[in-house]
Parts: structure tokens; sequence; C-alpha cells
């Protein structure tokens, strides 16, 4: 199978799974208690006028037909309306989706740039003081929840020593420094536990890298460690890291949510969370599916960035 | 029926076989030992801790005793309202093993059969079953449990359920590539020329020999569920006051971080210790199972 038609399959298959999303992301949040039309007129209103927004709103209509009313307004881009705030749920989307995006993308980059050092200097000195050190710490990263990073991060940077501020957001596009200060305590605690998994995976797949033929066959070419390391085995040990990375975005996307609230960050968890508590129907479903199509559309980047590195991939015939 | 009690017993035999040679090799898997000894103090804690420590202790709000820091007498400090946090932290290693295991146990006993299923039948249930399962993975795990929980109720229980829906692809998706290659073998086809049914042969020949690999997935999906329970009573939408679960104790630190960072650190310990030591096991035990295995694939494959 070729790249692209493994792009292709890939890419039906998405949408496939994505239909199948909308449909849990409708259903449950039907099955929420709480009755939409009481939550907009509030308890105090009668029976009658409550029976006429349902009317209006539609609800009384088998819940098939309110799907496939609301499904052709997502897939035209209309996503209803917010009970809340009264905006229409896009804008809403459209408006914090760039801080959350922020978040991730510093999450990610702090994980990586230091991970992989971390993990190529435990591989090489295995064994040693620095190995062990690194290997303890990655252990306690992977072990604690990410709030208790966030926590600590606010305890140790924000209280004790006030460098940078413990919550709220700022533009990277208005003021570039500040909008740092403010998205890396909160991007530190959500990209501390990917590091961990990445320092260990550089460091376990580089051991391996390290012993196989190839290096020893540089080696007597008389090639020095540093070129060895940095220009042949790093990049296939890169694969392997590519995969965590792959794993772990879910861990990433879910930690947006808890991150985001304990940082008063106004991102997609945050918005995705308050409507989850607010009853805000047409918001949480906006949100749920929003999140779910961007994790799906990381997943299947990573996967086709896999298959571009190794070819068995897509040509071994699938998953 | 004389022919399947023969070919049982042969199996048996290799089975316990295998076992024994298992074992041997566990032992010998350091990280393997360290988890299991971690393990096994946490469910003598988890034992015994009700009979050391009354509820009403660490229940009991000492007024005049708030903010108090680790002392003799109480030696882990005290909470915001004079609460023992030594009683308090105790009595959550329960919880969190009650978390764990029971989410664990739903997640399994659901993703296992239909894993199996539908590595076994193959074709269009196959399908079926695994594309139903991606779309229950196409969510962040904790953005599903947490929708699950708004619906049936943010209670301790209801979080615990709703994190073992969540984790039945996994199992599921482990199961059926198991299955796949333990059904190439040759004692399958054996039982299967005899006749059995394929129930049988599914769940008394093939999922037995793919226990393996689930036990791993099982150990690490632990730590995750105790990790996700955290972060969902930390939202609010777990334990609910005043029950001493670790994920809870921590959100009642946020407000008193400066003052008091000791409501944070002992339940941060209990979670920390929980976690290392469940993913210390399964971690040890694919390296026994896998030698090749690199160390870090599927760990948290959330």
């Amino acid at each position: 199978m070729s790249l692209s038609r493994y792009a292709a399959r890939r890419l039906v298959l998405l949408v496939a799974t994505l239909f199948g999303a909308s449909v849990i992301t409708f259903v449950l949040t039907n099955v929420l208690p709480g009755d939409v039309a009481v939550m907009i007129l509030g308890t105090r209103a009668d029976s009658e006028q409550i029976e006429i927004l349902r009317q209006q709103l539609g609800l009384n209509r088998p819940l098939y037909v309110q799907y496939l009313d609301w499904i052709a307004g997502v897939i035209q881009g209309d996503l209803g309306v917010s009970l809340r705030f009264g905006d229409p749920v896009a804008t809403l989307l459209a408006q914090r989706l760039p801080a959350s995006a922020f978040l991730a993308f510093t999450a990610l980059t702090i994980a990586v740039v230091l991970a992989i050092p971390l993990g190529v200097v435990a591989a090489i000195e295995q064994n040693t003081w620095k190995d062990f050190l690194t290997s303890v710490g990655a252990f306690t990263g992977i072990s604690l929840p990410n709030f208790f990073w966030g926590m600590v991060l606010i305890l140790l940077l924000a209280r004790y020593v006030p460098l940078l501020p413990p919550s709220g957001y700022v533009s990277p596009l208005e003021d570039p420094p500040d909008a740092f200060a403010h998205v890396l305590l909160p991007a530190g605690a959500l990209g501390f536990s990917l590091m961990a998994h990445l320092t260990r995976m550089t460091r376990s797949s580089l051991i391996e890298e390290l012993r196989s033929g190839y290096v020893e066959l540089a080696r007597m070419k008389g090639l020095t460690s540093r070129r060895i390391v940095y220009r042949h085995a790093l990049r296939n040990a890169f694969l392997p890291v590519l995969t965590v990375i792959g794993f772990q975005l879910g861990y990433l996307f879910g930690g947006i949510i808890v991150i985001e609230q304990l940082f008063s960050y106004p991102g997609l968890g945050r918005l995705a969370f308050n409507a989850l508590i607010n009853r805000d129907v047409p918001l949480i479903q906006g949100s749920v599916l929003t999140i779910a199509v961007i994790f799906m559309t990381s997943n299947l980047v990573v996967d086709l960035l896999y298959a571009v590195l190794d070819p068995r991939v897509s040509t071994g015939g699938g998953e | 029926m004389a022919a399947e009690s023969g070919s049982a017993g042969f199996l048996d035999e290799y089975r316990r076989e295998r076992i024994a040679g298992l074992a041997g090799r566990i032992r010998r898997n350091s990280k393997a030992v360290v988890g299991l000894t971690i393990i096994v103090v946490l469910v003598v804690l988890a034992v015994f801790s009700p009979m050391l420590i009354s509820q009403e202790r660490a229940n009991q709000m000492n007024v005049q005793d708030r903010f108090a820091p680790p002392s003799a007498e109480y030696p882990f400090g005290t909470d915001n309202f004079g609460r023992d946090m030594f009683s308090r932290v105790l009595l959550g290693v329960r919880i969190s093993l009650y978390i764990g295991l029971t989410s664990v146990t739903i997640a399994g006993v659901v993703g296992v059969p239909l894993g199996g299923l539908a590595g076994y039948a193959g074709g269009g249930l196959d399908d079926l079953i695994m594309r139903t399962m991606d779309v229950i993975m196409s969510f962040p795990p904790i953005l599903v449990a947490m929708t699950i929980t708004a619906v049936i109720g943010p209670t301790l229980t209801n979080a615990v359920i709703a994190i073992g829906i969540v984790y039945i692809p996994y199992f599921a998706r482990v199961t059926r590539s198991e299955v796949i290659s333990v059904a190439q073998e040759e004692f399958v086809e054996a039982s299967q020329a005899l006749g059995e049914r394929d129930s049988y042969v599914l769940f008394r020949e093939v999922l037995p020999n793919a226990a393996a690999p689930i036990i791993v997935q099982a150990s690490i999906s632990i730590s995750f569920a105790i990790l996700a329970a955290a972060g969902l009573s930390f939202l609010g939408l777990g334990a609910q006051p005043p029950t001493p679960a670790w994920g809870l104790m921590l959100q009642q630190a946020k407000q008193y971080l400066a003052q008091a960072p000791w409501m944070a650190i002992f339940p941060g310990l209990g979670i920390a210790t929980t976690v290392l030591g469940f993913n210390l096991f399964g971690d040890g035990i694919r390296d026994v199972l896998d030698p090749n295995a690199s160390a870090e694939m599927g760990a948290f494959d959330e």
C-alpha cells in the first residue's frame, strides 16, 4: 500500500469514527439530568411556558430527528447557541481555541526539548549517578497527577519566589514575553509527565540502537561518539519516541481540562468543564466534539509522520 | 469426552510449567519485586488501617489545632478543619485501591471478552467491535469520564464506573491482538480438530494463554485509574467531602498551599507510592514476558 493510499484510508476511517463520536456526544448530553427548557426559563416558570419553549426548541421531536438536525448544522459550522452566554457556540470555541493550542504546544515543546537531552545523557552514561537521577525523576514524574505538579510550581515559582504569574492568559500575538510568562507554569505542569515518559523512552531506545551492528561498524570506521549518537542512533531512536508522543496526546488533551481549571486559564478545557457544570448542552456538545476532532487529527498526524519515517507501516498492510 | 480430559490434562501441565518458569524470572526482576512489595504493603495497610484508625478520628475537627504542622501528636499535620492528616492519608489507601481495582475490573470484565471475541471471530464482528472501541477512544479518556460522571452524578463510585468504561477499549485491543497470535498456535488447532465448541476454545484454551499481556495492561491501568480518579475528585466530580480520598485532599489543599503545604505533600506521596508500585510491577512483568519490548511502550497509553 502506498503512503497516499494509507493516508486516504486513515482519513476515511477518521471521518467514520468522528461520526460515531458525534452520536455518543449527542446521546450522552441528551441523557444529562435536567431539562434545557427549565434551564432557560428557570425553575419558577409554569409548565405551560416550558411546554411552549420545548415546542419552539424542537425538544419534543424524536431523538434521531434532533440528532440529524444538530449534525446537519455541525457540518455547516453551526453548533447552536450557548444557553449561558447567548453567543454562538462556534464563536466561543474560536475564541478559546488559540489559548489551548498555545498551552498544549508549549507543553509539548518543553517536554521534547528537555526529555531528549536527558534521555541521551542517561543512555550514554548508563548506570551512573546521572542515569540513576534521571530515572528517579522520570518515575516520580509519571507517578503524580499533573495538577499536583501544577500546585508545586505555583507554590515554588509564584508564591515563594514570585517569578511568574500563578494564573491567567495573555495572547502571544499581543505581548509575547508576557504571554510566555503566563503560559510557562501551566505548560510545565501539563508537560511534566510527558517529559518523564519521553526521557525513559529516549533512554531505552537509544541504548538499544547503540548496541546494534551499524553503530559497531561506525565505531570501527572511526566516527566520534558524538557523531554516532546525534547523526545516526538518535535518528533511529526517534521512532519509538514518536510513538510515545502519540500515546500521550490523550493525556495532554485530557490534562488541559484539569490544568486550565487550576490556573484559571481561559481555554477550551475550562470552557468544556464549565459548560458541563452549568448543563449548557449546546456548548458541551460543541466543545466535546471539538476536543475529539483535535485529538483524533493529532493522532492521525503522528501516525502519518510515523509512516513517513518508517515505510514498513504503510507497506505492511495496516494496523 | 475422554479426548477432552486428555488434552486438558496435558495442557494443564504445560501451563503449570510455563507459570513456574515465569514466576522464577519475575523474582529476578528488581522492578517487579519492588513493585510487588509496594503493592503488598499497601494491601496490608488497606486491610488493617480501619482497625487502627477510626473513621471518627479521621473526620474529627479540632478547631484549635487547625493547620498544625507535622508533630508527634499529628505526624502528617492537620488540615483546615484541624483533622488529623495521618489518619486521613492512611484511610485513603483503602479508597485508592478500591478505585484502581474496581475500575480495572469493570474495564477487564467487559473489554477482555469483547477483544477475545473480535480476535477469535474476525470478519464483520471484529470490525463492529473494534470500530466501536475506536469511537470511545476518539475522546481523551478524562473527558469521557467527566461527561459520564456528570450524567450519572458526581460520586466516587460513579467516577470509578466512568473510568472503568473509558478503559474498556484498551483491554479489548490488547486482548484482541494477543488472541490473534495465540489462536495460531498448534494446541488451539488441535483442540479445534477435536471438535471443541468455539466458546470452549476461546475461553478455556486461548484466553488463559493470552493472560500475561492482559495482566500487564491491568497493572498499568490501575495506576491510570488512580490518577484519573484523583483528577475527577480535584474537579469536584469524584469523591465528595468528607471522604478521605487523596485527590479530594489535594483539591482542599490548593487554597492553603503556602500556609500548610503538608496538606498536599502527604496525599501526594500516597498517590505517588501507589501509582509507582503498580507501574513498576507492570513494567517488570512486561520486561520478563518480552525482553525486547522497550521499557516505555504502552505505559499510560491513555
